[in-house]
């Protein structure tokens, strides 16, 4: 039985196909990397996860469970959402903040207790960031409010995370913070991660730091190919879904070995720019 | 900290309970005033109000009321009165102490403890007051007898001072006045009965303000309709808002009266300089009269003064054929005889200009 | 370990300010009793409430027994419950928009309410029918505005506000038709008093009539005061957190509407109160509306007494609440702005 199976999912807008067909699966401990442009259904297919849309065609179910059958709170104690940086919301304190993700958890009328704000600082110095929880949430930077988003996501004790664009608007090394952190939860915590990005270098990151990984390359609304890293992210399919010609790089990195990334070098139909980008190449 | 959670919500049933406490141990405050011996009197809206016999405090939240109390004799016990009150120069010349009264009402609610700071035995209230029922609750709750003071036209204001002659134990004085008042209408009426309609002068009255006016069934009506005027008012629909009836600058415009009267300070003037105004018959012919103005506005429509207003009107509207009325004569015997003030020449001919006889808020 | 010392002091700071909380009311409510135009003195006050509570009768006038027990007591309690309605009203309401520059005005409740109590007036010349209306039309004018808001499904927090404003003044108009229709010497000076806004003609029966949808609005929104935070997050965070957005979003428009509604059909249309109040709250116990929907109940009850003490002191007369409500909120207002830099929240 997958943790994840979606069948035959399809969903539109009024005017648009946003999602034509999906079937994938996924298992336990696994981080699925959603990658393609934007526009390509990642974030719809996410939204559908979460419950946030009711579903048009298709089927999906969670550990052999129909999604219908799930009530808004059973779903939310089985699936968690980092979504991309929050706008601006009410300055809480960081520690308020974490402790909404025990809000399935809590009764209709009720505020968590004792239990709950311990699983939340649990949750904070798990990921690291303990002192931070009497600071303001909205006076944090961007890359520290995506560090107390993933640990209220923590500590929403979910086996599944969804995360949609988490390292958006970030800097170079806040990305790679956050990048770091989601590795250490997959491994410590024994969690199954679903990650829609634009970046597919992302997937090759977490496949050279030990995560079992796979890739589904979408294009509009539909699925390409889905496969190890090294399988789906090769050159012709870059430049069919991005429309970018790159070139992919080994890196030899220290003990944990090599590491792939991919270079791009120009957009495949725009040709003044090759002459530039060959000089330099 | 669930039980002190507990504790919190506790707490706060607690202060929610004590909050609806008072509420069901209400109504038991005793029906012990000492009663005095008192006269049943009916006021103007039919109520039977029991009016103590002796009073030595009275509060008149209406303005008329206070006219008509001070013009019985009774001014001195005035103690509770509405902001208009006090901005009657004339009467509180005559009757100075009516400006130390509280204020317990300027526009809005009555504030019932200022109210009882004056400890009134009797209260006149006007119609609006008295319709909502709220406002009347409190005066019920602490034993005030009220008497609600409405009028609309010559008769009703007749019956007024009539109820208010028995209510202060002044029904001569009362009687007085309104033989008066019917002695002026029926001077005037004989007279304008020999006025040819063809003769008789079209006229518009501003009230307070340029296009505020007159409309059926009030008192300028029916003043005006004595004194052989064509009010032009009266035919037309009027825009009623806040109690008050306006006429559009069109349909005056179309009216196009031969005479304007009006009864505030500056509204002339404006009527006279103003562009939009300057077609008009009465402009042209500089027909627009400010009334005089003594204790109250004469010719307002809850004016005291509307027996003079009607033979100043009358003299003003046709000349030729009051020649030998003396409205300042009559107007210095009315305030000599009602109000026992030997009113100055200087004095009555500020009233007759109808300039600064009030003060400012 | 110090961050958790921290904790526990601030933990310490809210328990002493909950007691505050509860008991600033209960104090603000016994001032009101020692004060006023009318001269009572503070024995006579105090024997009074000893008659009253233990039924022993004391020697002291009537006319001050009536005074300090029917009218000043009632409405001290009044504006307790109005001023705690609309100030935890607006703290929902804001934290559920997520936007600070909301309150239950917003949504058409006072206007319904206004519209209601007209149409009573005009219809039927019974109070508890003016009531009966004007709770109907304010829960009319609120689901009005949901109905706007649902027309555009991807923004409906705008387009609720939008729904909101465009209901609040289709409404104002009818109250302005309402009183032009109305018979000018019986039945729109009752109109206009009552859309004035005012605690002079506070009762026991008026704290009757509006006890019952206040403490189920504002109770009811106490006990959803951390699905607020939740909610506060947006619709797919809220709903990824295990809410049932529609269903706690209807909850918490009912419950403030229920709140509302019992205030204005008592007390007229008091501005300000819904909107600045829940300020005041977050500049003291922050944001998180497990605190903050307690603490704007008290302040709101505390504020509405206060300026309504002011208000029928500050002259003989009585001055209109909402003058004053407004004098005193909008120049606070353009301060927290300031503070803030418009967009702190």
């Amino acid at each position: 039985m997958h943790l994840i199976e979606i069948q035959d999912l399809s969903f539109a807008y009024p005017q648009l196909a946003a999602l034509q067909d999906i079937s994938l699966h996924m298992d336990t401990g696994e981080a699925l990397c959603l990658v393609g442009p934007n526009g390509c259904g990642k974030t719809t297919l996410l939204d559908h996860l979460i419950g946030a849309h009711s579903m048009q065609k298709g089927r999906i179910f969670f550990e052999g469970k129909d999604f219908r059958k799930l009530r808004t709170k059973e779903l939310a104690k089985r699936i968690g959402y980092v979504p991309q940086s929050r706008r601006n919301t009410f300055p809480y304190r960081v520690l308020d903040f974490v402790l909404m993700g025990r809000t399935p958890y809590t009764g209709v009328f009720a505020s968590p207790d004792e239990n709950d704000r311990q699983i939340a600082l649990d949750a904070l110095e798990e990921i690291g960031i303990l002192a931070f929880q009497d600071r303001i949430f909205t006076q944090l930077s961007g890359g520290e409010r995506q560090l107390v988003i993933l640990a209220r996501a923590l500590a929403q004790k979910t086996p599944l995370l969804l995360m949609d664009e988490p390292t958006a608007h970030l800097d170079f090394a806040h990305e790679l913070m956050v990048l770091e952190t989601i590795v250490k939860m997959i491994k410590t915590q024994n969690l199954s991660v679903m990650m829609a990005t634009h970046f597919p270098n992302h997937a090759f990151y977490l496949q050279s730091n030990g995560v079992p990984t796979r890739v589904v390359m979408m294009k509009q609304g539909k699925i390409l190919q889905i496969g190890q890293p090294d399988e789906v992210l090769t050159v012709p399919n870059i430049e069919k879904v991005f429309g970018v010609n790159s070139r992919i790089l080994s890196i030899q990195n220290g003990q944990s070995g090599g590491m792939k990334t991919i270079v791009p070098v120009k957009t495949a139909n725009q040709s003044e720019r090759m002459i530039i980008c060959d000089k330099i190449g | 900290m669930r039980q002190n959670r507990l504790k919190k919500q506790l707490l706060i049933l607690l202060l929610m309970a004590s909050l609806i406490l008072p509420a069901c141990s209400s109504g038991q405050s005793s029906d012990q005033k000492t009663s005095v011996p008192t006269t049943l009197v009916s006021d103007t809206h039919g109520r039977e109000v029991a009016v103590p016999n002796e009073m030595d405090s009275i509060g008149t939240l209406f303005a008329v009321a206070g006219h008509i109390t001070t013009m019985l004799g009774e001014g001195e016990k005035i103690t509770a009165i509405s902001n208009g009150l006090r901005r009657d120069k004339l009467l509180l010349e005559i009757c100075p102490s009516i400006g130390e009264s509280v204020i317990p009402k300027v526009s809005g609610s009555i504030n019932i403890e200022e109210v009882l700071t004056a400890d009134p035995d009797l209260l006149f209230i006007d119609s609006e007051i008295a319709t909502f029922e709220k406002e009347t609750a409190k005066f019920d709750k602490l034993h005030i007898p009220y008497f609600v003071v409405d009028f609309n036209s010559i008769v009703e204001q007749q019956f007024l001072v009539q109820q208010m002659g028995i209510a202060l134990n002044q029904e001569e004085e009362a009687q007085a006045y309104n033989d008066f008042y019917t002695d002026c209408i029926e001077r005037v009426e004989r007279i304008v009965a020999t006025i040819p309609m063809e003769k008789r002068v079209r006229v518009y009255h501003s009230v307070n303000e340029a296009t505020r006016t007159d409309a059926p069934d009030t008192l300028p009506a029916d003043w005006l309709t004595i004194v052989g005027a064509i009010n032009v008012s009266l035919d037309d629909p009027l825009e009623f808002t806040d109690n008050k009836y306006f006429a559009s600058l069109e349909q005056i415009m179309m009216w196009n009266p031969d005479v304007i009267l009006v009864n505030e300070d500056g509204v002339d003037e404006y009527i006279r300089t103003k562009d939009q105004w300057q077609t008009l018959n009465a402009v042209i012919h500089d027909r627009v009269y400010l009334m005089p103005n003594g204790i109250s506005r004469w010719g307002h429509p809850t004016s005291i003064e509307t027996p003079l207003a009607i033979l100043w009107t009358a003299k003003t509207l046709y000349p030729d054929y009051f020649e030998d009325l003396n409205v300042e004569e009559a107007a210095r015997t009315f305030y000599r005889e009602f109000f026992e003030y030997e009113i100055s020449d200087e004095l009555l001919q500020q009233v007759m200009i109808g300039k600064g006889m009030r003060n400012i808020k | 370990m110090a961050p958790l010392e921290i904790s526990q002091k601030k933990q310490s700071t809210q328990r002493i300010l909950s007691v505050v909380f509860v008991l600033l009311p209960l104090v603000f409510i016994v001032i009101t009793m020692f004060i006023g135009r009318y001269p009572v003195s503070a024995q006579m006050v105090i024997d009074t409430v000893w008659s009253k509570v233990t039924g022993i009768p004391v020697a002291v006038p009537d006319i001050a027994q009536t005074v300090v027990w029917d009218i000043r007591l009632p409405r001290a309690i009044l504006g307790a419950l109005v001023g705690g309605a609309l100030a935890v009203s607006g703290a929902s309401l804001q934290g559920l928009f997520h936007n600070p520059l909301v309150d239950s005005g917003i949504l058409g409740v006072s206007s319904g309410a206004g519209f209601g109590a007209a149409l009573g007036i005009i219809l039927f010349d019974n109070v508890v029918m003016i009531y009966v209306l004007s709770f109907i039309f304010s829960l009319t004018a609120v689901f009005f505005s949901y109905l706007i808001g649902r027309i555009y499904s991807t923004v409906p927090n705008i387009m609720l506000v939008l729904g909101g404003v465009i209901v609040s003044s289709i409404f104002s108009a009818l109250i302005s038709f309402l009183k032009y229709v109305a018979d000018p010497f019986d039945q729109l000076p009752t109109i206009v008093f009552w859309l004035m806004g005012s605690l002079a003609n506070a009762d026991y029966r008026e704290i009757s009539i509006s006890l019952i949808p206040i403490l189920v609005g504002t109770l009811g929104l106490f006990a959803l005061r951390w699905r607020i935070n939740v909610l506060s997050l947006g619709d797919k965070e809220a709903r990824s957190l295990g809410l049932n957005t529609r269903v706690y979003k209807m909850a918490v428009v009912v419950c403030t509407t229920l709140a509302t509604a019992g205030a204005v059909s008592v007390s007229g249309i008091i501005g300000w109160i819904g909107l600045v109040i829940p300020h005041i709250g977050r500049m003291i116990v922050g944001n998180d509306n497990r605190y903050l929907i307690p603490a704007s109940m008290s302040i709101g009850a505390c504020f509405l007494i206060l300026i309504d003490n002011v208000g029928r002191m500050l002259t003989g007369s009585e001055l209109p609440l909402s003058i004053l409500t407004a004098l005193v909120g909008g120049p606070f207002y353009v301060y927290l702005l300031k503070r803030t830099k418009g967009g702190g929240w």
